[in-house]
Formats: C-alpha cells, structure tokens, sequence
C-alpha cells in the first residue's frame, strides 16, 4: 500500500481520470480513513488528496441522479460541508467511500423532499459535452450511443439508477450499496440487476434511422 | 475490484460504455468553494487550540506538579512555627500562667529567669515577654510537648518552656486540659488533686510523661511533700 507521501507526490491527474481513479479508490480505501484523520487534527493538505480523490465520482453520481447539474451542484456542497462539519467526530468504523455515499444518497433523498419539482428539473442535455459545447448535426456512432445509454441510465428508476451508479461510480459493494440506500442485500442486488439489463438493451438496441 | 458475486450483476459491456460516457469533472468553482470551506473549518478555534493546547497541558502539570512538591516539602516547617491566634475566651485561663501566682513562681524559679505572669490580651496570644533565657527550639518545644523531657533539664527552663509552649494554639475539644499537662486545669488548682491525679496515672501514662507532669508539679508547688516520702 503506497504510503501517504507517495499519494500527495502523485500527479494531480492521476486520481481524477475514471477507470484509473476508481481502482485506485478501491485500492486504498484504508488510506481515506487516515486522510480524514488527519484533517481531524487539522492538516487542510489531507483532506485536499481526500477530495481531489473523490471529488469527480461524487459529482458524477449526484448528476446523474439529480438529473440536474444546479441540483447536483447545491447537493455536492451540502455533502462535503456535511463531510467536513463531522470530521470533529469521525470515526474510522467503516470505509470512508461508504461513509461519503450514505452522506451523499441521504443529502439527495432531503433534496426530493424539499424540491417536490424534482420531475419538473430540466434534464440532463446528453447531447453536450460536459464544458457545455453542443456536438456538431452529424452525430457519429459513438455518439449515437452515448445518447443512447445516457437517456436509458436517466430513464431508470431512481433506486436503480442509484444503485448502479454506487456501483460503477463508487465502487461500492453490494452490502455496501444496501447500506448507503438503506436496503437488503438482495434488494440492492436485484436493482443493479434490472439496471443493468435496460442498459444493455438501451446498448444493443439498433440505430433509429433518422 | 468488487466482489466476484457483485461483478456477476454488471455487464462489462455496460460498465464500459458507461465509463465511456462518465467523463465530466468537478466545476473548478465547485472545488476552490469546498476547499475554502474546508480551510476555514480548520481554522475553527478548535482547531487553532490543538495547536497549542499540548504545550499548555504539559506546562500546566509541571507547574501543578512543582506547585504541589513544594507545598509539602514546606509543610513540615510550617506546621512547627506558631502565630497569635485568637484565644477562645472559654479557655482563657489558659493563656494565664499555670507555673504560679505571681509571688510563687518568683519563689520557685532559681532566678535564672523571668517567668511571665503578665495576662496576656485577648488577641495577643503571642510569647512576647519571654524570659531572659532563649526560647526554646520548636524541636524542643516538640519534644517537652510530647513529655519526652530529659531529666537534666531544670525546673526553671521547664517552666519558661511552658510558659512559651502555652503560646501553642490549643485544638478544639480538647481545650478543658493544656496539651502540655496531663491533668485538667482544676485539678491543678489544688496541689494534693494534682498530685492525686498524677498518680492515677502512672498505670494508663507512659512513664516519661508522668515525670514530666511531676516536674511541672513541682515546678509550681515545690514545698509539697508526697504522701508517701
């Protein structure tokens, strides 16, 4: 397990690409918990590697499952402010990842509650890039595809979607989810299932001609 | 990775397109917003005060622990220097000269000194008037206190000696007999009583106490003659 001096001497973007971050993540779960430790005492610079490592993941999860990037944006402050008014009191009695996607499902779910309108949110605009930039008319396949599996993943139920997305995001376990979502096991499970089987259809589905 | 269980639920085909598609990142305003956030929480007092509060905590026990060696190195030599203290005015005949009457405590001392037989003020429980002897030692004092007196200290000394230790504060409950004296006060009064009295002693007091209330016996009535001489 690398140490921490090896984790803040990294490049900055070698914990911020997807894959690569979520292996990472899984990797060195143990090593949040001491990160968070030490931002506990007071070191700012630990909980900058502890953000920077988690940051994009939870931006991801929250937009896909607001289905609104002002949304996402307003629950991914109330997080990491909840994240970093707890740190007084924190204790390392599990992952920290499940800790920061229980915060984040929970922050999400006061969120419905106070925004009733959550049907009425804008949705997502699949068709731009995340800086905003709309494609160019002729849509290539790929992007014919991403579209595709964009509009199923928003389309989901919103248990299954968030299940999925703790998966592929957070990489959390299937205990893990049921935990974060509040759940059994076999609940948790069978979400992911069903997410991933309208998925892969939306995937396999033929092109519409245009 | 996840759980071979858990990867049984994902198509890779799926993760991967999602992968794919998952590309955005945090806004930059988001970021530098948490971090302020985060930075000015950690400068909460309680964070500022972790700083220093070990060097506080570790200053403040030595001081504590140095504050209480030198109380009870100090103690012992406090507890033998005595001060005026306020006579209760039920055992002021304490305070009085118990060597004597004026004229007999001349006749009794062997002019080597001056015993006191000036009442003292109330208030002024102090032994200002000392003979012209030197006041005894505290350790002295201690010891006569105790009765351990030798027995070549003489009558006058032992009187004077008296006289000073009567300066003592007397604890309370036990103010109806001088601590330097084994038998009340108006037991004393009368010659034969005190003699009596030191005798029904002789069985229950150690012996070095009962020599030293019969010398002060003696002191103050040194024409009695015991029964049995």
């Amino acid at each position: 397990m690398a140490s921490l001096d090896t984790l803040t001497a990294a490049p900055d973007g070698l914990c911020t690409k997807g894959g690569l971050a979520y292996a990472r993540r899984m990797e060195h779960a143990p090593d949040d918990s001491a990160l968070m430790l030490r931002y506990q005492d007071g070191d700012l610079a630990a909980f900058e590697v502890l953000y920077k490592r988690h940051n994009d993941a939870l931006y991801r999860y929250l937009l896909r499952l607001c289905r609104s990037r002002d949304a996402a944006e307003d629950v991914f402050q109330e997080v990491w402010g909840k994240i970093i008014k707890s740190r007084s009191t924190y204790r390392p009695s599990a992952k920290f990842s499940t800790f920061l996607y229980r915060v984040a499902h929970n922050c999400f779910i006061d969120h419905l509650r106070r925004n009733k309108r959550h049907s009425h949110y804008t949705e997502l605009n699949e068709d731009q890039h995340s800086d905003g930039t709309p494609q160019p008319d002729s849509l290539t396949e790929r992007s014919l595809a991403r579209e595709k599996l964009s509009r199923a993943l928003l389309a989901l139920p919103d248990e299954q979607r968030d299940a999925f997305l703790l998966h592929e995001e957070a990489g959390l376990s299937i205990d893990q989810i049921a935990a974060v979502t509040g759940s059994k096991p076999e609940t948790a499970k069978s979400r992911i299932r069903y997410a991933t089987q309208k998925l892969r259809q939306a995937i396999d589905e033929p092109r519409e001609p245009t | 990775m996840s759980k071979q269980p858990d990867n049984a639920n994902s198509d890779p085909r799926v993760s991967h397109a999602y992968r794919e598609i998952a590309d955005e990142r945090t806004p930059d305003h988001l970021d530098d917003k948490i971090m302020r956030m985060a930075a000015k929480a950690s400068r909460t007092p309680y964070a500022a005060a972790r700083a220093w509060m070990r060097p506080v905590a570790w200053a403040a026990t030595i001081g504590l622990s140095l504050a209480i060696v030198l109380e009870l190195t100090l103690l012992p030599q406090e507890s033998l220097q005595y001060e005026a203290a306020p006579p209760d005015p039920a055992t002021s005949d304490l305070h009085q000269p118990d060597l004597a009457e004026p004229g007999e405590a001349a006749a009794g001392s062997d002019g080597t000194g001056t015993i006191t037989t000036k009442k003292p003020l109330a208030g002024e429980w102090r032994a200002r008037e000392m003979p012209s002897k030197a006041v005894p030692a505290p350790a002295m004092l201690d010891e006569d206190f105790r009765g351990d007196v030798g027995a070549d200290v003489p009558r006058s000394e032992i009187a004077v000696e008296a006289g000073a230790r009567r300066s003592m504060p007397v604890p309370a409950g036990l103010q109806s007999i001088a601590p330097q004296f084994l038998c009340p006060a108006d037991v004393r009064d009368s010659a034969d009583r005190w003699y009596d009295c030191i005798e029904s002693l002789r069985d229950t007091v150690p012996e070095s106490r009962i020599a030293a209330e019969l010398e002060k016996f003696f002191a103050a009535h040194p024409d009695f003659v015991a029964p049995d001489e």
